[in-house]
This record gives C-alpha cells, structure tokens and sequence, in this order.
C-alpha cells in the first residue's frame, strides 16, 4: 500500500482527528494517544504513540510508541480492508490505555525501555501521588551520572526540580495540571 | 529506480525480513522516534535493539560517499542517548 492509501485508511477511524502525520483517536487531560503514519523513501510504516497529557509536550512523538504494520513500496497492493480490520482491532485494546494507572500498564504490558519511558513513569507516578515511587526514581537519577541524558527532559525535570524544592510535591502537581492544560488546548482542539 | 535509492530499498528488504531486533529508516528527533520528514530530525537506515533504546545504528551509504562531520552532529543531537554508535556501512571504503 502506497502513503495515500493508508493515510486514506487512518484517516476514516472513528473518532480520530488528524494532526500532521498523526492520527488522535485518544486526548485527554491525561493521555494522548492514537496512530503515527510515517513514510519514509522506502516503505510506509504505522506506529502507535501515546504520550502522558501532564508533560510539557514541544511535538508529538512515538518515544513510547510501537510499529503496528510496515508496506513495502514495491508490495502489490494490500487490502485496504485488512488494514482497516487490523487498526480496528489494535485500537480496541490500545484505547484502553487512556488514564495515568492505564498508562504505566501499557509501559510494563508492552516493556517500553527508554529515557523517556522512564520520565513518564516519574511524571506519572508524580501526578497520582505514588511519591515513594517518584521519589525513588529520583534517586535513580540523581546517583546516575549524566542523567536524564534526553535534552528533552532535562529542561522539562529542571522545571519540575525547582518548584518541587519550593512548593514540594503539592506545587508539582499544580505544575503537572498546568501542562497538561497546554496539551489540551494545544493537541485535542 | 536510482541506483542509490535501489541500494537502500534492497537493504530495507534485507533487514526487515531478518526481524526483531532489527527495524529500518526510523527517524528520530531529540532522542524520540518522529516520522520521515519531521523538521530537523535524522533517519538512520537500520536500529539494532528497541528503537526507544538502540544497541546501535546503521547509515548505509551508497555511491561512495561517507558520513560528514555536520551528518555525524546531527546524529549525536537526536538519536536516543546511550545509543552505542553508528555503524557507517559505505562503498569503496
């Protein structure tokens, strides 16, 4: 299947919205969720992303995704309703990962590894008040040199550092609502 | 077909068909997986490992050309961090 005829495929799911080359079927205050189409020079390729609501999200991105269906660009035309069935099929489990606790299921369910994995555990964690949990991952970083080594983090943890240091957890959540409310208005409008 | 674009698709075919733990043309950005095209980011040609943490990365280069310093830049900018290296497979060399 060529680009366009997947892209036709996503962009008929119900209840998803399309934003450049994603395709959100999930947006809330806690997750954003839904289908990647990427189609790079030598096939065409769908990836799932989700992504937790309460970070500071610059792009959307598949950093905790998985490629769900690959097409070669020489592959004789597949049938768009397999493709459909397939997607249908996916987005019924995959929709299920759709709160803070569904999302650190889907982390361990599916073993996403990673920086960023680990960063919305933290978030997370933070976010429902597991603070032990949190707390802990803190120390992960603090006694690990160089870390969090994602430049995409770092700026968002230096952020969450300071106000945790003068408003404690409480002004971490407050801080965690805030993004999230950026997400909203920016992604699910 | 260029012969470039030939040598790359041959390879993607090659690698796919080999399986986990192997993914090709996967871009990145910032150290997260983006789509093809996404401005500023990089494609590698194969991952080695899960793409949210590779072993490795492999840049096939074709018609005897090899990665620059500003190519070589840009991946330590965006590939996810701790990514063992970059693997440069180029003709002639």
């Amino acid at each position: 299947m060529n680009k366009k005829a997947v892209a036709k495929v996503l962009s008929s799911l119900p209840g998803f919205r399309t934003v450049g080359p994603y395709y959100i079927g999930t947006c809330n205050r806690e997750v954003i969720a839904g289908y990647a189409l990427d189609a790079p020079p030598g096939g065409v390729y769908i990836s799932r992303f989700i992504l937790p609501a309460y970070d500071r999200i610059e792009f959307l991105h598949m950093g905790l995704g998985k490629r769900i269906a690959q097409f070669s660009r020489n592959e004789a035309a597949s049938d768009s309703a397999d493709l459909d069935l397939l997607l249908k099929n996916d987005w019924q489990d995959f929709s299920n990962a759709c709160d803070c606790r569904s999302l650190i299921a889907y982390l361990d369910r599916e073993q996403v590894v990673g920086d960023y994995c680990q960063w919305t555990r933290y978030l997370t964690y933070a976010s429902v008040g597991d603070l032990e949990s949190a707390g802990r991952l803190e120390l992960q970083w603090k006694y690990s040199p160089g870390a969090p080594r994602l430049q995409l983090i770092a700026q968002n943890m230096k952020e969450v550092l300071e106000v945790k240091n003068q408003s404690g957890w409480i002004g971490v959540q407050e801080l965690l609502a805030k993004w999230s409310e950026h997400t909203v208005t920016k992604f699910c409008h | 077909m260029l012969r470039g674009t030939y040598i790359h698709t041959y390879f993607a075919g090659e690698v796919t068909a080999l399986g986990a733990p192997y993914n090709v043309e996967v871009s990145y950005l910032r150290g997260v997986q983006v789509p093809y095209g996404a401005r500023g980011s990089v494609r590698v040609d194969a991952v080695v490992g899960p793409i949210a943490a590779p072993l490795y990365v492999v840049e096939l280069k074709s018609g005897f050309s090899y990665p620059t310093p500003s190519e070589t830049a840009a991946y330590n900018a965006n590939l996810p961090a701790g990514t063992g290296g970059v693997c440069a497979i180029a003709e002639g060399l």
